[in-house]
């Protein structure tokens, strides 16, 4: 790797942890098109490196995460075995399907996500229906315990799966699916939603990452240079959060992340 | 007080030492490579061993479905790694 190619990995990671830590979104919908159409890597590379980094920065969130107390073991572990049994099988089937395939599925997916970030509001606004309450946490904005359960265990069990796939073939982090399977059909809060979800996701990149590490698929260097990049990147973007409108940020990401996919399709 | 924070801490931290060093010298020694890949060992490793440490703790909370469950997983995950270690 030379100088320019680490300053360019390095900058864009800054960019795309800055981007993602103020939209509230995963930097894998940004960081793969990113390497493909800007920098000219193959999408297989691509996708092993950003996975690779996903778990860096699920590391760095989940351990807040877990210092709140935000993530519910219980829900974790109902979803864990289904959703890495995905990451297995998305990180096979990519390596078993030509480039060309890959890239352009890639291209869809990265519109359905871009349409889910886009509708995000909308979809969380009755996001709030209790099961049985079982669960708390606490609030830190409302400053009181929120009591809240979860419902539908096993269909969210089954549909995990798609999220781990999703995960292990395109190297997206898969949060854009897992935050609305628990926040949607188990009824349980956002914020626990996102604080369980980044762990799950760390745990998928992991999977899926040692098939891509086994194979020679994934770059080292290049990992290291998103890395040292998109940690302080994200760090900068939480501090600089209260001052821009995330909703604007999710806008322009969404409107990047389904040109991107158009690119990648045509 | 909760060990997961750190584990994942000092877990992310180490890998990404040992792959930041790799990477500098990469130029000038063949260990370099092996540092690379301890540290990205280290950092995949690193959300596995929290599950295995939350198995665990759910074991002394005799929370058996929870160990039941995280140990599927493990179990998914371990047999990932041996086809993968095994496969040419």
């Amino acid at each position: 790797m030379n100088i320019m190619e680490f300053i360019l990995l390095f900058m864009g990671a800054l960019g795309i942890g800055f981007a993602s830590a103020i939209g509230g979104i995963g930097g894998g919908s940004l960081m793969v098109p990113y390497m493909v159409l800007i920098l000219k890597y193959n999408v297989r590379t691509a996708i092993a490196s950003s996975l690779m980094t996903i778990i860096a920065t699920s590391c760095s969130a989940s351990s807040i995460y877990f210092e709140k107390k935000l993530v519910n073991i219980d829900i974790a572990l109902i979803l864990i075995p289904t959703t890495v049994l995905g990451a297995i099988i998305g990180s096979y089937t990519n390596l078993s399907l030509p480039q060309s395939i890959v890239k352009k599925m890639l291209g869809l997916v990265l519109i359905i996500i871009a349409f889910m970030i886009l509708i995000k509001p909308l979809l969380f606004r009755e996001a709030t229906i209790k099961g049985t309450a079982n669960y708390k946490y606490f609030d830190e904005s409302l400053g009181k315990y929120i009591v809240y359960g979860a419902r539908n265990r096993t269909l969210a069990a089954i549909l995990a799966i798609i999220s781990g796939v999703m995960s292990g073939m395109f190297g997206v982090g898969g949060g854009v699916i897992m935050v609305p399977i628990m926040a949607l059909i188990m009824g349980i809060p956002i914020k626990v939603a996102v604080a369980t979800s980044s762990f799950i996701i760390g745990l998928n990149a992991a999977t899926g990452s040692i098939t891509y590490l086994a194979k020679g698929i994934t770059h080292l260097e290049v990992v290291t240079a998103l890395i040292l990049g998109i940690i302080p990147g994200a760090i900068l973007g939480a501090k600089t959060m209260s001052k821009l409108k995330p909703r604007a940020v999710q806008i322009a990401f969404s409107i990047i992340i389904a040109y991107s996919g158009i690119k990648l399709i045509m | 007080m909760d060990p997961k924070p750190r584990i994942l801490k000092v877990g992310e931290l180490t890998g990404l030492i040992l792959m930041a060093i790799g990477l500098i010298l990469s130029k000038i020694t063949n260990l370099a490579y092996s540092l690379t890949i301890t540290g990205a060992a280290t950092l995949i490793l690193t959300p596995i061993l929290v599950l295995t440490f939350v198995v665990y703790e759910e074991l002394r909370r005799k929370y058996m479905m929870n160990v039941i469950k995280g140990l599927i997983a493990i179990i998914i995950i371990t047999l990932s790694l041996i086809l993968n270690l095994l496969s040419p």
